[in-house]
C-alpha cells in the first residue's frame, strides 16, 4: 500500500511538472520566432510547437536545423583549404633532397671497383715490405692468428 | 631522450636513402640489347666470365678455362670473358701475360667503363654466369677450386651433349 501511495505521488508530481513545462513551452514559442521565421522547428531537447496558424512549419531534426540555419545565417561560408603535404622526392636526381642525401651518404665500393684498393700502395704498411712484415709479426704474436690482411678478405677470394 | 632523438634522426635519414637493387639474379632474362652487345648466340650455352687484373682468383681460373675450351664443342658452348679493369692498358697487359701459357682461347670484351658488370652487379669476383636462351641458369660468385670440372658438370646439367 505504501508503495502504491509513493508511486501515485510521483506520477502526480511528474504530471504537474509536465503541465508547467507545456506552459513554459508556450512562452518559449515567442523566443522561437526567429526559428519560425525560417519555417523551421526542431525536435529534440526543446519542445515541439504545433499551432494551427503555423501550417507551413516543417519539422526537422536538430542536426538538419543546424545545417539549414547555418546556411541561412552565414551564406558565405569560408571553406578551409586542404593542407598541402610536401612529398620529398628522393628518386629525382635534380631534387634538393636527393643531392643533400648524396652529400652525406658514403659511396659504396662495389666488388669490381677494388682495383685501386688492391694496389700495394693502399696497404697499411705501404710499399715497404719490412713494415708489413713487422706489422704481421706483431699481429700474429698478439692474436695467435694470421691472414685477413687483403683488401677483399670477405670470402670472395680477390687478393 | 637522446637515444630516442638519435633513433628518429637516423630513421629519417635512412628513409631518405634511395634503395637500388637491380642486380641480375637466377632465371632472369637478359635484355635483347645486352644479348646483341655481347654477341650471345641463343642456340649455345654461353658462359660469361667477369675478371680483372687485380683479382688473384681470376689469375688461377682463367688458364684452366682456356685449357678446357678446345676439349668442348664450339657449336654447343661458348665462353665470353669480360675484363673490368678501369684502365684499358692494364687489362690489355693482363691478357697479353697469358700469351706465354698459350693465350686465352675465348673472346674477351673490354669493359673499362664497367657498364656490363654494373648491369649484372655480382657480389664477388670472379663471377661466372651461364646463359641459355637469354636466361641466367647458373651463376658462381667468388673463387672456386677446379673450375674446369665445375664447368663440365654445369654444362651437362644444361643439356650439353659430349
Amino acid at each position: 500500500m505504501i508503495r502504491i501511495a509513493i508511486m501515485s505521488s510521483v506520477l502526480s508530481l511528474t504530471a504537474c511538472g509536465h503541465y508547467q513545462y507545456l506552459e513554459q513551452s508556450n512562452q518559449s514559442s515567442q523566443e522561437n520566432n526567429r526559428y519560425s521565421q525560417s519555417n523551421v522547428l526542431f525536435t529534440g531537447d526543446k519542445p515541439q510547437v504545433k499551432k494551427a496558424d503555423q501550417k507551413n512549419t516543417v519539422l526537422k531534426t536538430k542536426d538538419e536545423f543546424k545545417l539549414t540555419s547555418l546556411k541561412q545565417t552565414t551564406p558565405e561560408l569560408k571553406t578551409i583549404a586542404p593542407i598541402k603535404t610536401k612529398h620529398i622526392e628522393t628518386n629525382n636526381k635534380e631534387s634538393f633532397w636527393y643531392q643533400l642525401v648524396e652529400i652525406f651518404t658514403p659511396e659504396k665500393v662495389k666488388p669490381w671497383q677494388k682495383s685501386k684498393l688492391a694496389k700495394a700502395t693502399m696497404k697499411p704498411g705501404g710499399l715497404t715490405p719490412g713494415s708489413e712484415k713487422f706489422n704481421q709479426k706483431i699481429y700474429s704474436s698478439k692474436e695467435s692468428s694470421r691472414g685477413g690482411l687483403g683488401v677483399a678478405g670477405g670470402g670472395c677470394g680477390c687478393n | 631522450m637522446k637515444k630516442k632523438l638519435l633513433s628518429i634522426i637516423s630513421a629519417s635519414i635512412l628513409s631518405l636513402i634511395p634503395l637500388s637493387s637491380s642486380a641480375l639474379e637466377l632465371q632472369e632474362q637478359l635484355t635483347p640489347e645486352l644479348i646483341k652487345t655481347l654477341g650471345i648466340d641463343p642456340n649455345k650455352i654461353t658462359l660469361i666470365d667477369f675478371f680483372a687484373s687485380w683479382c688473384v682468383s681470376c689469375r688461377i681460373e682463367l688458364p684452366q678455362i682456356s685449357e678446357l675450351i678446345p676439349q668442348l664443342d664450339n657449336n654447343q658452348f661458348e665462353v665470353i670473358g669480360i675484363n673490368v679493369d678501369e684502365e684499358l692498358s692494364e687489362g690489355q697487359e693482363y691478357i697479353d701475360s697469358f700469351a706465354q701459357k698459350g693465350g686465352l682461347n675465348f673472346r674477351v670484351v673490354m669493359d673499362p667503363e664497367q657498364q656490363m658488370i654494373e648491369i649484372f652487379e655480382p657480389l664477388g669476383m670472379p663471377a661466372l654466369y651461364y646463359i641459355k636462351n637469354g636466361k641466367i641458369e647458373i651463376m658462381h660468385l667468388g673463387a672456386m677450386p677446379n673450375i674446369d670440372d665445375v664447368i663440365v658438370s654445369d654444362i651437362s646439367k644444361l643439356g650439353y651433349q659430349p
